[in-house]
């Protein structure tokens, strides 16, 4: 991985939240570093004919086949290119292992649970069903996400029952 | 239950579960001859493992079931009681009952208790009861035990209380009556082993008695009896191959033990530990076992009472008496049977032809594994763990292979070092090849585990349709793997049911057609090189065309005017599809019109054909092709516009390159003609949802599934491959062409296209 991992320790505070930051089209969003496996670089995906537009492709993660989804689609922006600094993030969210394209990652964070509020309605222009939290640290907005909404059995059971 | 180690319970379950579907088919057999003392003796010793197992973990409500029909078949085994079709219903809804507690156990359940009326049934039986007594047999047993254990027995010195656990209690006497059997047996086969010509045989009885004996003794948790036991064994398991002088001074002390267990054996029935020790005894055993001589020897012809007093220092009179007592009180034929009236034969003779039986069958067995089991269990995941990495291993090889064939064209290297690659890279394929063919077959198992439940089904169906049938079963040791048996199972159910239901007729028809009474069944399994093929034949009256195809025309599957013309192959094949039922009525077998298609569906997913002949008046055949793996297949990669995709090989039958002038299309749809046929074509555009424009498609791939052909456009081949199929998890296609997805040699990910759907998007077309 070539991109820069600073730590912040911040000593602080009962719980800590250890956090995976990255950028989608400009804004700052994080997940639960526990629910990450590893972060790629981009390769090539095999387009999946008659799936979800979410859907990018499937990669071989290591002989095994993992769908490939675009946060970008997911949220509703408008697509780019992708560029040198494309990571593909490998989750695992409820026993299911996938990754989603990023247009940047940036670094690994702890913060304390304490600065993390509930989203407030408007705070950007994606589904607030999606986000777990927001932290604010100085004059950034990490916008925490929930990956259980996000690419969880419902949402994406959703998905596979509308395709059966 | 909680109480054991899961572990112990789980190994039960395997164990006991693959016992007890052996039991249930050998049951059926025994049906027909229910007389074979060999069967009997197999079932029985089944029984007797499982209730043995099951005792151990106290499972009470099992034991007794299981306590209640091994008596009945005892009864049988020594001829006191003959099979009928009453007590096999009997014996069979038991075998029912322990499957359904074992269901229970596995998921931690309380057992149910077994129906008292069945136990009763059974218990008579056991008495030698051939007519259903209306009485309460299964307490007499019971009452004629309990004087045995009274409050407060007085103790010998050195004696304790037994103590045993709630759930223990009632098992005592089945228990001890076990014990007494097993010993029984063991001191006729101790008594064997001066005997200089039938020595080994005794010893390899003894043996098992020993293991029976151990499991039992288990089950009071007395270590010192354990530790007799696993004497008992041990010296048995040498005895065979220990030096003639060796053989002298052991044969008596194997008697010793015996009477030793027997002593206090005695002591159990009165709820006593027995504190009388063995000194020496064990000792001196285990230094003959190991192959040394003891410091105290036997003179030669001496008897267990001898042995007893040089290494133990009793009384011979004592030990000898205390045998001689037990003998008297607790044989088996004295304490479960009535008197022996009814017994043509004396009883002490009843346990002979069981110990003859065994005899033929023992000796050969043990011979064949000098150094123990020549299997061990694994669990399934770890084989599905090796079967992944061998895929993996598939997959590099061909990574490999194709970096060979790269700078075999390069001009790189010299041509010495390409042809040492080349060499190594072919050694690397065979040896894959040759492990894939050994893992594959670690997943393989015979059919019969399949078919060995289908004797019971039919002899169900039989009561339940009034019809008789005989099941015919050939080719079970044919192995597949074994995620084909399991999906196998349920099209299987089907199709038997199928037969017996719908094809075959009553009686009182099939003699009026003159045809025998009883219809046949014959369920047929044959390899057909890397195939397995299964045929279902039934003798019955056929497949009706008529009554076929006037229902395709009504459901408008065909026009009126076309059905005539349809060969007999394809209008049968319209009862694969959902809901198409021509049964008058609706039973609970079949009829419902859905069974066909869930047949055709599971043996499509099998990646295998299936397909239907039939005679009216004289029977259908239904004919099931399936490869012997689903893990590996051998594929066609083909390229279309940048991309490449996998097909399965077993589903091209040609590949061409159209003339331009042979395309063209009807109603819409694309279509080829190749030499004087009419082939539908799927095009690029369509399947793969790039655009029409701009891709070149100058080859077509002609694929069949089941008699159905299609033609796939593709722009390149590329060549043959061997395949790993990986499922496509959490994708959510909508149901397009993609069966599963493949790493290919360069690592890439390819999508393999799924000929069924394939050919069902061009028949939905066609439709539309």
């Amino acid at each position: 991985m070539s991109h820069q991992i600073s730590q912040h320790q911040a000593s602080s505070g009962p719980t800590q939240l250890q956090l995976v930051t990255f950028e989608v089209a400009g804004e700052e969003f994080a997940v639960d570093i526990l629910a990450v496996q590893e972060i790629n670089r981009m390769m090539d995906l095999t387009r999946v004919p008659q799936s979800p537009p979410e859907v990018e492709g499937v990669i071989n993660l290591r002989g095994k086949i993992i769908p490939v989804l675009d946060l970008r689609k997911r949220f509703g922006f408008p697509t780019a290119e992708r560029g040198e600094d494309t990571r593909i993030v490998v989750v695992e969210v409820q026993g299911r292992v996938l990754g989603f394209l990023v247009d940047k990652v940036h670094e690994v964070l702890r913060i304390s649970s304490e600065i993390v509020e509930p989203a407030p309605a408007m705070v950007c222009s994606i589904n607030a069903d999606f986000i777990a939290g927001v932290g604010k640290l100085n004059d950034r907005l990490l916008i925490l996400l929930d990956l259980q909404k996000l690419f969880g059995s419902a949402a994406l059971g959703a998905a596979v029952a509308a395709a059966a | 239950m909680s109480s054991f180690d899961p572990q112990i319970v789980q190994d039960f379950l395997t164990e006991s579960g693959e016992l007890l579907s052996q039991l249930e088919s050998d049951l059926v057999t025994l049906e027909q001859d229910p007389g074979d003392p060999e069967m009997l003796n197999q079932v029985f010793r089944a029984l007797h493992t499982i209730k043995g197992s099951a005792s151990f973990l106290s499972l009470t409500n099992l034991v007794k079931i299981a306590h209640a029909a091994e008596s009945a078949l005892n009864a049988a085994r020594n001829r006191v009681v003959v099979i009928d079709r009453e007590a096999m219903d009997a014996l069979l809804k038991a075998v029912d009952l322990i499957k359904e507690q074992m269901g229970q156990l596995a998921q931690d359940a309380a057992l149910s208790e077994p129906d008292d009326a069945l136990v009763a049934a059974l218990a008579a039986l056991g008495e030698g009861k051939q007519k259903r007594a209306a009485a309460k047999p299964a307490a007499a047993p019971a009452a004629e035990a309990s004087p045995a254990k009274p409050a407060g027995p007085a103790l010998a010195e050195g004696d304790t209380p037994l103590v045993l656990g709630e759930g223990k209690k009632d098992l005592l006497e089945y228990l001890i009556g076990d014990l007494d059997d097993s010993l029984g047996k063991a001191r006729e086969q101790a008594a064997r082993l001066s005997d200089p010509s039938g020595f080994r045989d005794a010893a390899s009885q003894l043996f098992d008695l020993a293991d029976a004996i151990a499991r039992s003794v288990d089950f009071f948790e007395v270590a010192p009896m354990t530790r007799l036991c696993v004497c008992l064994r041990n010296a048995a398991q040498a005895f065979g191959d220990a030096s003639a002088d060796a053989r002298t001074q052991l044969a008596p002390r194997v008697g010793a033990i015996v009477s030793m267990l027997d002593s206090k054996t005695d002591a159990l029935r009165k709820s006593i530990i027995c504190g009388k020790s063995f000194g020496k005894l064990v000792e001196r055993v285990e230094m003959l076992i190991s192959g040394e001589l003891p410091d105290a020897f036997l003179a030669p012809g001496a008897t267990a009472a001898d042995a007893l007093a040089l290494d133990t220092g009793a009384s011979a009179e004592s030990a000898s008496g205390a045998a001689a007592d037990s003998t008297a009180d607790s044989d088996p034929a004295t304490r479960d049977r009535p008197a022996p009236v009814v017994i043509p034969e004396p009883a002490d003779s009843a346990p002979a032809p069981a110990g003859d039986a065994r005899a033929d069958k023992e000796p050969a067995k043990r011979a064949a594994t000098p150094g123990g089991d020549h299997t061990i269990r694994v669990e399934v995941n770890r084989l599905e763990a090796l079967m992944n990495l061998v895929g993996e291993l598939v997959l590099q090889k061909n990574r490999i292979a194709a970096i060979t064939r790269q700078m075999g064209s390069a001009d790189n290297g010299t041509q010495e070092a390409r042809e040492q690659m080349l060499l190594a890279a072919s050694g690397l394929d065979r040896v894959t090849a040759d492990i894939q063919v050994a893992v594959m077959r670690t997943r393989m198992q015979p059919l019969e585990k399949l078919f060995s439940k289908y004797p019971r089904l039919i002899r169900d169906l039989c009561g339940k349709t009034g019809k008789k049938i005989e099941l015919v079963i050939e080719g079970g040791e044919t192995e597949v793997d074994k995620s084909v048996i399991e999906e196998l199972g349920d099209p299987l159910v089907h199709l038997l049911r199928n037969a017996a239901d719908h094809g075959l007729e009553l009686p009182a028809v099939r003699l009026a057609a003159g045809k025998p009474e009883t219809g046949t069944i014959t369920l047929r399994a044959s390899h057909e090189g890397s195939h397995v093929q299964l045929l279902i034949i039934d003798d019955g009256r056929g497949l009706n065309r008529e009554r076929i195809a006037a229902k395709a025309v009504e459901r408008g599957l065909v026009r009126a005017e076309d059905v005539a013309a349809l060969p007999d192959e394809e209008v049968f094949r319209f009862i694969f599809l959902p809901g198409f039922s021509t049964a008058d009525k609706v039973s609970d077998l079949s009829g419902r019109g859905v069974g066909m298609d869930v047949v055709r569906t599971n043996i499509e997913k099998l990646k295998g054909l299936i397909s239907l002949s039939s005679q009216q008046g004289n029977g259908t055949t239904v004919s099931i092709t399936i490869p012997l793996t689903v893990a590996i297949l051998p594929a066609m990669m083909v390229g279309v516009g940048d991309e490449v995709y996998a097909v399965p090989l077993n589903n091209i039958l040609e590949i061409v390159k159209p003339d331009p002038a042979s395309l063209s299309s009807i109603g819409g749809r694309s279509v080829m003609r190749l030499r004087d046929s009419v082939l539908p074509l799927i095009s690029s555009a369509d399947l793969f949802e790039l655009p029409a424009e701009g891709v070149q498609t100058p080859f077509a791939v002609v694929l069949c599934m089941n008699n159905s052909r299609v033609g796939l456009l593709v722009t390149r081949l590329i060549g043959q491959q061997e395949i790993v199929i990986k499922p496509l998890d959490g994708v959510g296609t909508r149901g397009g062409a993609a069966g599963g997805a493949t790493v290919r040699d360069d690592g890439g990910v390819s999508l393999i296209i799924d000929v069924a759907e394939l050919i069902r998007m061009a028949q939905g077309r066609t439709n539309a």
